[in-house]
């Protein structure tokens, strides 16, 4: 198992957010789906050590991932792209890209990103804060991808972005998911894409997850993706 | 004329201090949002190492460099055991650092007495050079001024070419996130203030030379800091620049036409631009 979550509990103040979240991920890509405030993105900085971790475990590769700093655990083979991209204004693309590559020998260098993502390379004078949502969001990936990780952490990819961008954003993610050369725990709101993209579902419920199914499951049951995610025939759609 | 003519080349030389002086706080205070009032300190440190370097080994360059690394160090260890862990808590990090300073500025009498002391130059740095109506100006206030020129251009490169330029600027725009991406913040913020300290600890010796060294300077250095920060934009390089040269010619023009009302002049320059752009001249919100 290369993530291992148990128990996790996670508190800002007086207020807690994540009630024990237990989940595993292997190589098969993970989608972790919910209503608004259910606390999915208080999971991925958990579990990147960015929220204050009250209780429980997150195992990844065997080592222990709680109480240790963001960057070992990122240093460890864990990269996150987070929810509102988080781009830095003041820095280039190409600065961005220079910041997290590592010297060496590595399955992703800054001309493999370059390929991958033309757009990018076109873009790569420009500031963080010139670029549009999709492109900022491809940023948002390559940064990740350069750091080699083993296990991807996705917060809302196609979060805000227009249909067309969702569709390149979901043929990249297939793309890594069949290659196998990288997990991914992909959060999502958008039904559609974390079907698409997923073998499995983590439905999450108040800081909790709820139930564990197939993807193909979630995706034939309307009354359950209606109890758990009050899906509207709008999100149904794009299931199909 | 000559009167003019002299107030501006020392108003020059002063702000060329400052810039160095400010250089470092707005690193540590503009850029790493570090709050550090022991500035000053850092300044003392690195004149008095520079001069028992100098009075030991007779040499000015390596006087230079000890005030620097001195300072650096002291830094360094204020940053890693005292103010990282309380990075974003500004008044808890203003109480340690105004105690910090207090501290220091009584270590320091206790050791250096409170006689004001003044630097052996090396032979070259004596002198004038020949100049035109004010008929000569003295070499090493000009070599000054070539200092702070070179400080500014080193720091420039580091910031806007260097990798680990691409990372402070970063850590300002995103700390957290800089750290997601495998960038170990809290090395990279001790390093930046171990940066800015080296700077004012280098001020420290080169404002000693051309001036002199006594207690209180470090509240002087912390307040013109401040306000050449505060005038020229926080954590903005060419706004450092620019606010320096704005103080340093306001005291000294100030000095030599009205001597009673110098001292007030620049902070009516910086209510006249804080009135006017409330980020300073260079500053952008944060």
């Amino acid at each position: 198992m290369l993530l291992q979550v148990k128990g996790l509990e996670v508190q800002y103040g007086k207020s807690r957010i994540l009630h024990g979240v237990g989940l595993e991920l292997a190589d098969r890509p993970l989608a972790v789906v919910g209503r608004n405030g259910m606390g999915k993105s208080t999971l991925c900085n958990a579990i990147m050590g960015m929220a204050p971790i009250t209780g429980g475990s997150v195992r990844f590769d065997d080592c222990e991932l709680v109480g240790q700093h963001s960057y070992q655990i990122a240093r460890r083979g864990v990269a996150l792209v987070p929810q509102g991209r988080r781009i830095f204004p003041s820095l280039t693309v190409e600065e961005h890209l220079r910041l997290v590559e590592r010297p060496g020998l590595q399955k992703w260098t800054r001309e493999r990103v370059y390929d991958e993502f033309p757009r990018l390379f076109e873009r790569r004078r420009n500031d963080g804060a010139a670029l549009s949502g999709g492109e900022q969001q491809m940023l948002a990936i390559a940064r990740a991808l350069l750091c080699n990780p083993r296990l991807l952490i996705m917060d809302e990819p196609t979060e805000g972005l227009a249909p067309l961008m969702v569709e390149q954003i979901v043929t990249t993610l297939k793309g890594m998911a069949d290659e196998g050369e990288i997990a991914l725990l992909l959060i999502e709101q958008n039904l559609g894409v974390a079907l698409e993209v997923a073998d499995s579902v983590a439905v999450m419920v108040n800081g909790r997850i709820e139930r564990i199914l197939k993807a193909s499951e979630l995706a034939a049951d309307r009354s359950l993706q209606q109890r758990f995610l009050g899906v509207s025939a709008g999100a149904d759609a794009e299931v199909c | 004329m000559k009167l003019l003519l002299l107030a501006t080349l020392n108003g020059i030389t002063l702000a060329a201090l400052y810039f160095i002086v400010a250089s470092g706080f707005t690193l540590i205070f503009g850029m790493m949002r570090v709050v550090n009032l022991a500035h000053g300190s850092l300044y003392l440190i690195g004149a008095y190492l520079g001069h028992d370097v100098a009075a030991l080994s007779g040499s000015f360059p390596l006087a230079l460099a000890g005030g620097a690394l001195g300072a650096a160090l002291v830094g360094m260890a204020i940053h890693y055991f005292l103010l990282d862990r309380y990075q974003g808590d500004d008044l808890r990090q203003a109480l340690i650092t105004i105690g910090l300073s207090i501290i220091a500025a009584d270590l320091l009498l206790a050791r250096y007495g409170g006689l004001s002391y003044q630097f052996e130059l090396p032979e070259m740095f004596y002198g004038s050079m020949p100049m035109p109506i004010v008929s000569g100006y003295p070499i090493f206030r000009i070599v000054l001024i070539g200092l702070a020129i070179a400080v500014y251009l080193g720091l420039w490169l580091l910031v806007q070419r260097t990798r680990f330029g691409i990372m402070i600027r970063a850590g300002v725009d995103d700390r957290h996130m800089l750290g997601a991406l495998g960038v170990n913040v809290p090395l990279i913020s001790t390093l930046v203030f171990g940066l800015g300290a080296a700077l004012v600890g280098f001020a420290g010796v080169v404002g000693s030379a051309s001036l002199s060294i006594a207690p209180g300077e470090d509240a002087r250095y912390l307040l013109s800091s401040l306000v050449v920060v505060i005038v020229g934009g926080m954590g903005s390089l060419p706004g450092a620049a620019i606010g320096a040269l704005l103080i340093g010619l306001a005291e000294q023009i100030g000095l030599a036409y009205f001597p009673t009302y110098s001292i007030i002049l620049s902070f009516v320059i910086m209510v006249a631009v804080l009135a006017w752009r409330p980020y300073g001249l260079m500053g952008r919100p944060a």
